[in-house]
């Protein structure tokens, strides 16, 4: 892969890993992945596959156990490796965000990040604006109201927007839409979509739902109890639905009809995967079986 | 960072005593401490001693748990004992009858001297190692153990120095003496004893929580606590406090970890900066998690409510159960035995 932003070589973290061997627990083994510059990856895995682990190692919050990160170049736990720098360059949203906010205004919440970076007022104020116009939260409407009382897909948002301000070249959602309806869901990954094509940032989806990042992603790695056990393009990826299955994943409902379809006998390449290409490529054979 | 807190000091395992009732083992442990009371009656008696040190020592065998590990928690505690234990030995009372005596050695200065000089000779040869260019002793030297008795032979060639200045002016050939050191009936009982007794108490308890969970524990102690019911004293209502407190320490033990770190990604930094970004990282901190705490609490309320919880209704409990065959053998052969050294 030429120019890869994100690379684990033998990745391996153990939680505990001072303590007695009852209470240690493996959370990677053995990680090797390549992310490229400006792509949209999915990271994809069950609860307690080690996706967050592995995403909290990309801007120094964990350290591995054995083996190396190098992001941008640098190497995240060499001695003397500048982390506030790093972070800024690694902007993460975690799961729930929405609890992180604690400022009186959306404004001020969103300045923190900005404000500990030392920069001008001026600076501070149109990142600010400019993050809370990308985020979906027109400035003139939020700015100076109190996230408390917004909705949970808003407040989200404003997290996002805490995390855009700082300006960072990858940015890791951790689930960033669980616990949303289908509408917030929607609503956040039209905006995500937007950040993606304006800033040309290197996006890092964390997911346990397949159908979610379908849209979005590029790229998709499989995580099933701290292995790596398949990546590859999302169409390569659904494709293989028994596998899916028996790491407790399901394909999105599309790639199963297809897959069953095709069990049926009916002639669908590998390579559909939206639903556009499935309709115009479905339609077909119904005309002929029309005709006929 | 935070899962570095030991919050209790459980061992999951599948032992037999891990299997005891939580309420068998707290009845044994208290049985014991009444059982060295009466013990301790018998002056010159060693055998309930040899007896509790035998149980204690297959317990720890039955409990799959290594001596190491037990160790390392009591070695604290062993410390302290001994340095209780000094005054016993060097100030007995001397009514007492006398067992052995040792001394009075007699030193002379000459010889104290030749003492100081092989002291600070080796100090020299171990300041002076390092040096030599030699790589195995350069990482030789990085050793824990070798830094402590570094710093120990300095300090005792400090003091070797002060004693040099202070005796300066004697005579060589006088002598100075050490001792008599007396050893009589009673200090050495009041020591068995009073080592016995901290030890085997100390670590039947460390058995105890680490192989009983602490959920198990609380319920055990209700359980037993039961009789104060009658005193109208809330017995159920101390348990739920006690038992929802640990079952949400490490819930929001991983909710302020997360917290610490989602702050830390969006630049909050705790140990640098000046005061007021230091304390705004912490209103960036505490804030929420109070918030979060809150949240909870109240949600917490209202699921017990909606599952019909009830301050005076009966309840039923997780982890005890009836005693089974091992506990009641436990329990009989732990009287059985201790009875027996009692009467010996």
């Amino acid at each position: 892969m030429k120019d890869p932003i994100i690379i684990t070589k033998n990745l391996t973290h153990i939680y505990q890993a001072n303590q007695s061997s009852s209470l240690r627990k493996a959370a990677l083994v053995d990680i090797n992945l390549e992310i490229a510059r400006g792509s949209c990856i999915a990271i994809i895995g069950v609860t307690g596959s080690g996706k967050s682990t592995l995403v909290q190692h990309f801007n120094g919050l964990l350290r591995p156990t054995s083996g190396t990160v190098i992001v941008n170049g640098a190497e995240v736990n060499a001695k003397g490796a500048d982390l506030l720098k790093l972070r800024q360059r690694v902007g993460m949203l975690f799961q729930f965000p929405e609890s992180q906010l604690f400022e009186r205004t959306v404004y001020a919440d969103v300045a923190f990040g900005p404000r500990r970076m030392k920069l001008g007022r001026r600076e501070i104020r149109t990142r600010v604006l400019n993050a809370l116009d990308m985020a979906g939260l027109p400035h003139r409407e939020f700015a100076q109201r109190t996230p408390f009382e917004l909705s949970g897909g808003q407040m989200r948002r404003v997290a996002l927007a805490g995390v855009l301000a700082m300006s960072p070249t990858i940015l890791v959602l951790d689930e960033p839409t669980a616990g949303l309806d289908a509408d917030g869901r929607a609503e956040f990954y039209s905006y995500l979509q937007r950040i993606k094509q304006e800033q040309g940032v290197t996006i890092v989806l964390v997911s346990h739902d397949m159908a979610e990042v379908a849209t979005l992603a590029d790229w998709l790695f499989v995580l099933h109890n701290g292995h790596l056990v398949m990546q590859g393009a999302p169409r390569s990826v659904y494709a293989q639905g028994d596998a899916l299955q028996q790491w407790g994943l399901a394909a999105p409902p599309l790639s199963e009809l297809l897959t069953l379809l095709r069990k049926q006998g009916l002639p669908i390449p590998s390579e559909i995967f939206t639903l556009e290409e499935a309709f115009s490529l479905l339609s077909k054979p119904l005309q002929l079986y029309q005709e006929k | 960072m935070f899962k570095n807190i030991a919050l209790g000091i459980y061992h999951p395992g599948n032992s037999l005593l891990h299997r005891l009732q939580a309420r068998t083992k707290l009845l044994v442990l208290l049985y014991l401490t009444i059982y060295f009371i009466i013990a301790n009656r018998r002056v010159w008696h060693f055998a309930p001693y040899i007896v509790s040190v035998l149980l204690l020592l297959t317990a720890i065998s039955l409990s799959a748990i290594s001596f190491y590990y037990l160790w390392r928690r009591m070695r604290l505690l062993v410390l302290l004992a001994f340095l209780g234990a000094l005054p016993i030995v060097f100030f007995p009372d001397p009514s007492d009858t006398i067992l052995h005596t040792f001394g009075p050695l007699l030193f002379t200065y000459a010889q104290i001297h030749w003492i100081i000089y092989a002291c600070t000779f080796l100090f020299a040869i171990f300041i002076l190692l390092p040096f030599l260019p030699i790589p195995a002793l350069r990482s030789f030297r990085q050793h824990r153990l070798l830094r402590l008795i570094g710093i120990l032979l300095m300090l005792l060639t400090l003091i070797a120095i002060g004693i040099l200045w202070f005796t300066r002016n004697n005579p060589l050939t006088s002598t100075i003496p050490v001792g008599p050191l007396v050893v009589s009936y009673q200090s050495v009982w009041i020591l068995m004893t009073f080592f016995t007794v901290f030890l085997v108490i100390y670590a039947f308890s460390l058995l105890l929580t680490m192989t009983t969970t602490p959920i198990a524990l609380i319920e055990g102690t209700t359980m037993l606590l039961t009789p104060l019911r009658w005193l109208k004293l809330p017995v159920d209502d101390f348990a739920l406090m006690t038992l929802i407190a640990l079952r949400f320490i490490p819930t929001l033990v991983d909710e302020a970890e997360q917290l610490v770190k989602a702050q830390i990604a969006r630049g909050a930094d705790f140990s640098h900066g000046t005061i007021r970004e230091r304390l705004q990282s912490l209103a960036a901190l505490f804030i929420p998690f109070i918030q979060g705490t809150l949240r909870r609490a109240s949600d917490l309320a209202t699921a017990l409510e909606a599952r019909g919880y009830e301050v005076d209704g009966k309840q039923t409990r997780l982890h005890e159960k009836s005693f089974s065959l091992a506990d009641y053998l436990v329990m009989s052969l732990v009287a059985l035995v201790t009875i027996g050294a009692l009467f010996l």
